[in-house]
């Protein structure tokens, strides 16, 4: 009974360090079966044509996540080649949080934010890859991942509790594996930003009190940036900004939820 | 007894007297008289005027005056209620008594929107919850044009287009001043629109010459930057003159009002203000139109004019060239999406290293660093850029000249000058940046992101700890399961196997399974020899159990007949673990 079970936790700790990655679809250049309008319209060299297409994609209802994760990729492909890095950051992080394990938009997000000479803050210290490693799981995944925690529990303290002692390494096993299985979901709760929008102004933005530039100089937010949007006016988003609801102009704000 | 009467009757009479005092005084002291007066019947256009409203009372406290009811007259436009201020006086009355009066005073500013007689109706209001109102006959107000103040004063606004639209700016372009004769009190400007217009933007101002921060607030308060333009002659007469000039962006249709702008200048104490004032006016916005709008407009809005310079024009090969393209005029320069070369016809000769935006009022100025590919390159192309023009309601493409330039020797004609640095420079090791994903993704969920919720992991972690709680008390009830009992009762079947196996003869196959049945009862095996029945086990694993037992005892102790199998054993003792508690 034993054995079995501790295969199991085994087979789960090896799923959950590897974190299958999306594949990546790097090196496929060339003729491709299957490749959507936008991608031969890229391929053709109709770079206009190509990001319309898949802006219009990406707008569309019903757009299942991964392929919105995909257009997002593509779009910011397509900044950074436009030498935009910071709205190809604003890209790349969008497909992230639809896709976290998207090993393109990670590699091409590093880049990205290097060309926008961006500071990611991670110092490689434990803290860095703990919560590197919690990203990788999209929010509806580690809420699972914590269910699973719980069910581990279950298992293991009722097996302590019918067969007593011998049975206490697996409970113990279960509890061990508990922060393990709970980290993605509080890296997230803490992490998050909802409407989430970036600054892809390489000059940051002026915050305001009111839409207006008559008004008040509060602030700036720097360019990467990642703010609340609360609400918007034509030419204007309403954000909130050290704790209070400001004003900036939307000109050069990206959204980062999709 | 006479006597006694008649003093009783006077004493009567006293007490009547002086109780009839005290009533008939009571009202009235109670009672507040109200008063509501203008503080002027003439009042020029422009000039405010208040109705003043004192409650007077001879008691030391006063309620507020509630519910104040401002009438509507056609022409006028009355102030929120402010107030109300308290006064209180003490004086002695003709008899040496002290007298004290309270004044509650609140005042309603007046403002005429044009010259005429106004006839303003009585003010209904509460106080001590009775509804009063005062005063008995209207009040009249005569508002005069303030001919000295159109003569010496200057508020001179550039006429606004009667229609805009939207995102294309306009100016708000005034002279604001006053003979040099007149200054000798305080200024104000009343622009009672600032800051106020919906669905406006303000861009940022453009002063040239001195700034001056000119009142707009009574109170000193608020202040707009204008520009000093010092002394000016105007018809023969030396004017203080300053203009105020602002630009705005109406960002949704509709209409924006401007309320009457009003310049008073005051002459110093005991003489009158002077006013000046410029009408209510309103400038219509509509939407830019559909028809027509060409795929590559990027919202201008003109009019603009593009030029283009570089200092340098004769480079060598591998040289960059600095293209300076500038966009000028009223239009929305800073707002619209600047071209990129990359997709103007003519620009894939050349390799944009970058470029930057500079952003002054009426002036942008965008700067690209630009390299040619091949020798032949003898010109820099033209920069399309497509322009809504309001002027005549179309769209209309501006571009820069083409700008002839010479690219001398380095590379073979044809050949990418970029194209050896590779072999001589090579070693840039950055990370290449990874191809667009060409394969759609079908299927899948909409939303990747829903899982069970923060709920239900909470929930599983409390089912885990309280499931896991329960069961173990529940468990412990029957005893230890880590005692030596229990273990040997959930390892009986094991045993049993394991002692089969190694069982020669009948007799220890018989021992075998009488150590298992006590340890799966928790009894001697001592009490288990010979027995054949099994307490609470259903009537067929009964049958076989004895039958099973009948076979062993046979061929253990009486040497006859074939014992069963230990498989046959097993499967019993597996059937008694499963059924019998």
């Amino acid at each position: 009974m034993v054995a079995p079970f501790l295969r199991a936790v085994a087979l789960l700790a090896l799923i959950l360090v590897a974190a299958p990655a999306a594949p990546s679809q790097g090196t496929e250049i060339g003729a491709e079966t299957g490749a959507g309008p936008g991608a031969l319209q890229w391929r053709a060299g109709e770079t206009e044509a190509a990001i319309t297409t898949w802006r219009e994609a990406l707008a569309a209802e019903g757009t299942p996540a991964a392929e919105r994760a995909r257009l997002a990729y593509n779009l910011g492909v397509a900044a950074h080649r436009a030498e935009d890095p910071l709205m190809a950051v604003a890209w790349f992080t969008a497909c992230l949080r639809l896709e976290p394990r998207h090993r393109d938009a990670a590699a091409n997000l590093e880049i990205a934010r290097t060309d926008a000479e961006l500071t990611d803050g991670d110092d490689g210290g434990p803290t860095a890859a703990v919560l590197g490693w919690a990203r990788r799981f999209t929010r509806g995944e580690a809420e699972w991942l914590a269910v699973l925690a719980g069910v581990l529990l279950l298992v293991g303290g009722l097996f302590e509790a019918v067969r007593g002692r011998g049975a206490r390494p697996v409970l113990l096993l279960a509890l061990l594996l508990q922060p393990v299985l709970w980290t993605p979901l509080v890296a997230a709760h803490l992490g998050d930003v909802p409407a989430a929008h970036m600054v892809v102004e390489p000059r940051g933005l002026k915050v305001y009190p009111m839409p207006a530039v008559s008004s008040d100089l509060l602030g700036k937010l720097a360019a990467g940036d990642v703010v609340e949007a609360l609400d918007e006016l034509p030419g204007w988003r309403k954000v909130r900004f050290e704790g209070a609801e400001r004003w900036v102009r939307d000109r050069g704000l990206a959204p980062l939820d999709l | 007894m006479t006597m006694n009467l008649s003093r009783i009757c006077a004493l009567v009479a006293c007490l009547l007297i002086v109780l009839q005092g005290s009533l008939a005084a009571a009202p009235a002291q109670s009672q507040a008289k109200i008063d509501v007066s203008l503080t002027g019947g003439y009042a020029k256009l422009g000039e405010e005027v208040r109705i003043v409203i004192r409650a007077v009372t001879s008691e030391r406290e006063i309620g507020p005056l509630e519910g104040i009811e401002l009438p509507e007259v056609a022409g006028l436009e009355f102030g929120r209620v402010l107030g109300p201020s308290r006064s209180s006086r003490f004086e002695m009355d003709a008899r040496g008594r002290m007298v004290g009066t309270t004044t509650l005073t609140y005042a309603v500013p007046v403002t005429a929107k044009r010259t005429g007689e106004f006839e303003i109706p009585p003010i209904k209001l509460e106080i001590d919850g009775k509804t009063i109102t005062a005063p008995d006959a209207p009040m009249t107000l005569k508002v005069l044009e303030d001919i000295e103040g159109s003569r010496a004063l200057v508020l001179d606004l550039k006429p606004l287009p009667a229609r805009v639209y939207e995102g294309q700016p306009y100016s708000f372009d005034m002279t604001i001043g006053w003979s040099m004769g007149v200054r000798g009190g305080s200024v104000l400007l009343q622009v009672p629109w600032w800051g106020k217009q919906e669905g406006v933007i303000e861009l940022e101002p453009q002063l040239t010459g001195a700034e001056r921060d000119f009142p707009i607030d009574r109170r000193g308060r608020a202040a707009l930057a204008v520009t000093d333009l010092g002394v000016r002659d105007r018809d023969g007469t030396p004017f203080q003159l300053y203009r105020l000039n602002r630009r705005f962006i109406a960002t949704r249709p509709g209409t924006v009002t401007f309320p009457r702008t009003v310049l008073e200048v005051g002459r110093g104490r005991g003489r009158d203000a002077l006013y000046q004032v410029v009408p209510e006016f309103s400038v219509e916005v509509i939407p830019v139109p559909e028809a027509g709008r060409p795929v590559e407009w990027t919202g201008a809005i003109g009019p603009i004019e593009v030029t283009r310079d570089a200092q340098r024009r004769d480079i060598d090969m591998g040289d960059s060239l600095k293209l300076e393209v500038r966009y000028s005029g009223e239009g929305n320069i800073e707002f619209f999406e600047t071209p990129k070369l990359e997709r103007v016809e003519g620009f894939e000769r050349f390799r944009l290293l970058g470029s930057s935006d500079q952003n002054t009022p009426f002036m942008r100025t965008i700067e690209y660093e630009l390299v040619p590919l091949d020798g032949d390159v003898t010109e820099v192309p033209p920069i399309p850029l497509s322009v809504f023009d309001p002027a005549s309601g179309e769209f209309r493409t501006v571009s820069t000249e083409p700008m002839t330039i010479r690219v001398n020797g380095g590379a073979a004609d044809g050949e990418d000058p970029f194209a050896g640095l590779a072999e001589e420079e090579p070693v840039d090791r950055a990370p290449v940046l990874r191809d667009i994903a060409a394969r759609p993704a079908t299927g899948g969920p909409v939303d990747a992101g829903r899982g069970p919720g923060l709920g239900a992991a909470l929930g599983s972690l409390l089912l885990a700890v309280l499931g896991t709680a329960f069961v173990r008390r529940a468990v412990r009830r029957g005893g230890d399961p880590s005692g030596a009992a229990a273990r040997a009762r959930r390892g009986a079947l094991r045993s049993l196997e394991r002692e089969l196996k190694g069982a020669r003869q009948p007799g220890d196959m018989n021992l075998a399974l009488e150590r298992f049945l006590a340890a799966r009862t928790g009894t001697p095996a001592g009490e288990w020899i010979g027995r054949s029945r099994l307490e609470g086990a259903p009537d067929d694993l009964q049958r076989s159990f004895g039958a099973l037992r009948e076979r062993l005892d046979r061929a253990a102790y009486q040497g006859g007949g074939t014992p069963p199998s230990p498989d046959e054993i097993v499967a019993c003792a597996r059937r008694i673990a499963q059924e019998v508690r």
